[in-house]
């Protein structure tokens, strides 16, 4: 197996355990990032506490 | 930190003005109810940076709805530094009864006179400087659309934060003010209360959540009202101080509106003008129906205005045989707009694809270069490319919505739900769930009527979010191509019909057995037309495809690697070359399940490769998006003669998929009824069972969706392949609306006698 192959395994596996994880620390601790359902709506009650931790200020 | 909150009536701007203040891009519709939450923001254009704090659309500060319930609280508990009230213009009286509430709260308040251009244009003139004197809180013009104004706003309101303002009253020298005074001293001599005013008026008005807070007060204030009798209201002292509210407001400050000469009260507005024909009783839904049609055809069509069934065309028209852009215009026809955008993606992709691959022939192992290509840029691909379609067809849907069109779909399809036990108050969420259902359930928190609310959440996702796009257009796209049936357009439009029908036939359900309730009126002030806003428009879309790729580029991401990775390795985890792929774990769960999806057509009956249809059913429970990504990743794997490292795209991963597995025509279709009806993504489920709160309505939901979905799937499935079980079907229908009709009624006849006789 090249190189190539080995980072090619090492970036995937860490893409699907950052997702997972994210996930996960979403619902577990309600912050984080990578896992908003981006629904646009943001709002205090945001069912994945995305809201807090990804609200905007203006410029 | 200064806390600044903006108060106002629905649809009155204040989203808007919350975006434009703090650089937000958050969902501003032309309909009332668009917050049902507050929201918080930052504005940092003062001396010291202020948040600002968005509340839902309210009438008064009254406890009827819980938008009233949220914005009273937030204003009486968490005491703001300021209140923006916003009024919109051209409604001066009914808004300014809010303002006269707010007033009597000891809060700082601004007035924000909103949409004065549209006033202007209107020929209309308010003299603000007599309103403010009048009021005796700062009144400023401005224009939140256009964002004019907005900066005298915040500097008055940020100069109003520094004062200690006490609560006043408009009823100060009324007849009531005698009596507010009274309980006023014997609110301050019973209780240390902030906010003396504004509690006593509403003890006055017998409000519910005052009286459960000073109930000891009650029958003393009783014993007040005693001396004070008023021949038109009796002792109905909320009905009383409501009219004495609004005579005040049209006597005092309605002569600061100077209309012009040749106004007439009864003359009617373009709006008006428009609403007789959009929201006439016959054609009010024929109209919205050609209207979608129109939509999907722009989006979806293969032959734009059907000139090339007509013959306009010839044959080699714009074909650019030979060139890059071969076949993306059009074969003999004008592709509508949406093909056009999606031919150019789904041409860059594919050849971005042959540039990979060729890259990496003979540089790579072969199972790296298959991942890569087949696996991850296969099933991205597979999504991506439907980007264009997606946001063509929510350009006409958010042109629908800010034209103030979506809140008339709301006013015409209440009279159908209504008859079914649903509100046009339920309906504003489900058409939001057009969107995306996560927004459409959270905002069900209208609904007062906890079984309304739970038959709302489950219907839902029947209508039919961006993320199940994919899934109709590559699949309608598959049909046609394969089977040389129908268009497109057509089939995409009846799908969004199935599912607004099977919305309609579980409501009736619901709402006649699990879930019975009152339909409880349905108030709603229509907004008036005007044109979409060019910005508004370009940031729905850019919130739509920044959510698209992002999730493409994280869920859908991670869902093919790990799609990929056990569709090449058996359960020994021994690699699987392509060929092999029906041996290894993906296939092996598929196959388990597969019996399960027989009677919806993509069960046993499909050949080998049947599995595919399944396991990717089940994908979709993670991401819809991951059906057609599950396709792309497995279509080159499982097509006979393949070209070895090629990624299949959209629409030609589902054409292999059905000249793989032999799936017909009413299978196809059924596997699309099934995904539009089942259980919606993880992240709508969640938001599901966080709006339930009830976990027992939570699992019934689940089994609702299952089975729902399961049911439709099936009907469509076995009338598609034997046209003659639609009448047994029908019968089947008729006896069970029939069996619900009498046991409702046999239920009714057993409360009335029950009434009537008391217990027996």
């Amino acid at each position: 197996m090249g190189l190539f192959e080995i980072a090619l395994i090492v970036v995937c596996t860490l893409i699907v355990v950052g997702v997972v994880g994210a996930a996960i620390r979403r619902k577990v601790k309600g912050k984080g990032s990578g896992f908003c359902s981006s629904c646009y709506e943001c709002c205090n009650d945001c069912p994945f506490n995305a809201y807090k931790a990804d609200k905007k200020d203006n410029k | 930190m200064l806390k600044f909150a903006l108060a106002g009536n629905p649809n009155s701007g204040k989203t808007t003005l919350f975006n434009t203040l703090t650089g937000s891009t958050t969902h501003v519709g032309n309909w009332p109810g668009v917050t049902v939450d507050k929201r918080e923001g930052v504005y940092k254009k003062c001396a010291k940076p202020v948040s600002i704090v968005d509340l839902p659309g309210i009438y008064s500060l009254s406890p009827y709805t819980p938008e009233e319930v949220i914005s009273r609280n937030f204003i009486l508990n968490e005491k703001p530094n300021c209140v923006i009230n916003i009024v919109d213009a051209t409604n001066l009286e009914r808004n300014l009864y809010l303002t006269t509430q707010l007033m009597e709260i000891d809060v700082p308040v601004v007035v924000a006179l909103n949409m004065m251009d549209q006033v202007k244009k209107n020929d209309e003139k308010i003299n603000s400087q007599k309103l403010e004197e009048k009021l005796g809180i700062p009144v400023i013009e401005i224009s939140a659309l256009k964002s004019k104004g907005i900066d005298l706003l915040m500097k008055r309101a940020y100069q109003a934060s520094k004062s200690d303002r006490k609560g006043s009253t408009i009823f100060k020298s009324s007849s009531l003010g005698h009596l507010i005074n009274d309980v006023k001293i014997a609110l301050t001599e019973t209780s240390k209360v902030s906010n003396v005013l504004f509690h006593a008026i509403k003890l006055i008005e017998m409000d519910p959540l005052e009286v459960a807070d000073h109930g000891d007060l009650v029958k003393i204030i009783d014993k007040f009202k005693t001396t004070f009798s008023d021949s038109t209201f009796g002792s109905d002292f909320e009905a009383f101080v409501a009219d004495s509210r609004y005579k005040y407001i049209s006597k005092n400050f309605s002569p600061v509106l100077t209309r012009p000469a040749s106004h007439k009260i009864e003359n009617l507005t373009k709006s008006d003008k428009v609403d007789r024909v959009l929201t006439h009783r016959i054609w009010g839904i024929p109209i919205f129906l050609v209207i979608l049609f129109a939509i999907f055809h722009l989006t979806f069509s293969e032959d734009f205005l059907y000139l090339g069934a007509m013959g306009v065309l010839s044959e080699d028209f714009i074909t650019l045989e030979g060139s890059f852009y071969e076949g993306m215009f059009g074969e003999g026809s004008i592709f509508s707009p949406g093909v056009i955008l999606f031919n150019f993606l789904d041409i860059s992709m594919t050849g971005l694809s042959d540039l990979v691959a060729s890259a990496m022939e003979g540089a790579v192992a072969d199972w790296a270069a298959g991942f890569i290509v087949d696996g991850i840029l296969g099933g991205l691909f597979a999504v991506l490319s439907f980007l264009p379609q997606i946001l063509v067809l929510f350009l006409f849907f958010s042109i629908l919505e800010d034209s103030g069109y979506m809140a008339r779909i709301a006013f015409i399809l209440d009279r159908i739900f209504r008859k079914f036990g649903l509100s046009g108050r339920a309906f504003m969420p489900m058409i939001m769930g057009f969107g995306c259902s996560i927004p459409a359930m959270i905002n069900t928190r209208t609904l007062a009527d906890d079984n309304e609310r739970s038959a709302t959440i489950r219907v839902i996702p029947f209508f039919s979010c961006g993320a199940k796009l994919p899934i109709l257009t590559a699949i309608a796209g598959g049909i046609v191509m394969v089977f040389k049936i129908g268009s497109a357009e057509i089939i995409t439009y009846s799908m969004y019909l199935l599912g607004i029908a099977t919305a309609i036939v579980s409501v009736l359900f619901l709402r006649n057995t699990t879930l019975k309730g009152e339909v409880p009126p349905f108030i709603m002030e229509l907004p008036s037309y005007h044109s979409p806003q060019f910005k508004s428009l370009m940031l729905h879309l850019w919130d739509k495809a920044k959510h698209f790729v992002k999730k493409a580029f994280t869920i859908i991401l991670a869902s093919t690697i790990v799609i990929w990775v056990i569709s090449h390795f058996s359960w020994g985890w021994e690699f699987l070359p392509n060929e092999l792929i029906d041996q290894s774990i993906l296939a092996g769960i598929g196959q388990l399940l597969r019996p399960l999806f027989t009677p919806l057509g993509f069960g046993s009956q499909l050949n080998s490769w049947g599995w595919v249809f399944v396991v990717a059913a089940v994908t979709g429970l993670i991401a819809k998006e991951n059906v057609i990504a599950t396709f792309g990743t497995l279509a080159a794997c499982i097509t006979a003669g393949f070209a070895p490292n090629e990624a299949l795209e959209g629409i030609d991963s589902v054409v292999e998929m059905i000249a793989a597995t032999g799936i017909t025509v009413p299978a196809l279709i059924s596997f699309i009824a099934f995904n539009m009806t089942t259980i919606p993504c993880f992240a709508a489920v969640a938001t599901a069972k966080a709006e339930l709160k009830d976990q027992k309505r939570f699992n019934a939901t689940l089994m609702f969706w299952l089975l729902s979905s399961y049911i439709v799937g099936t009907i469509v499935y076995v009338i598609g392949t034997w046209w003659w079980s639609l009448f047994i079907i029908i019968a089947i229908t008729v006896l069970a609306v029939l069996t619900i009709i009498f046991l409702n009624k046999k239920e009714y006849t057993f409360k009335k006698k029950k009434a009537q006789y008391g217990a027996f």
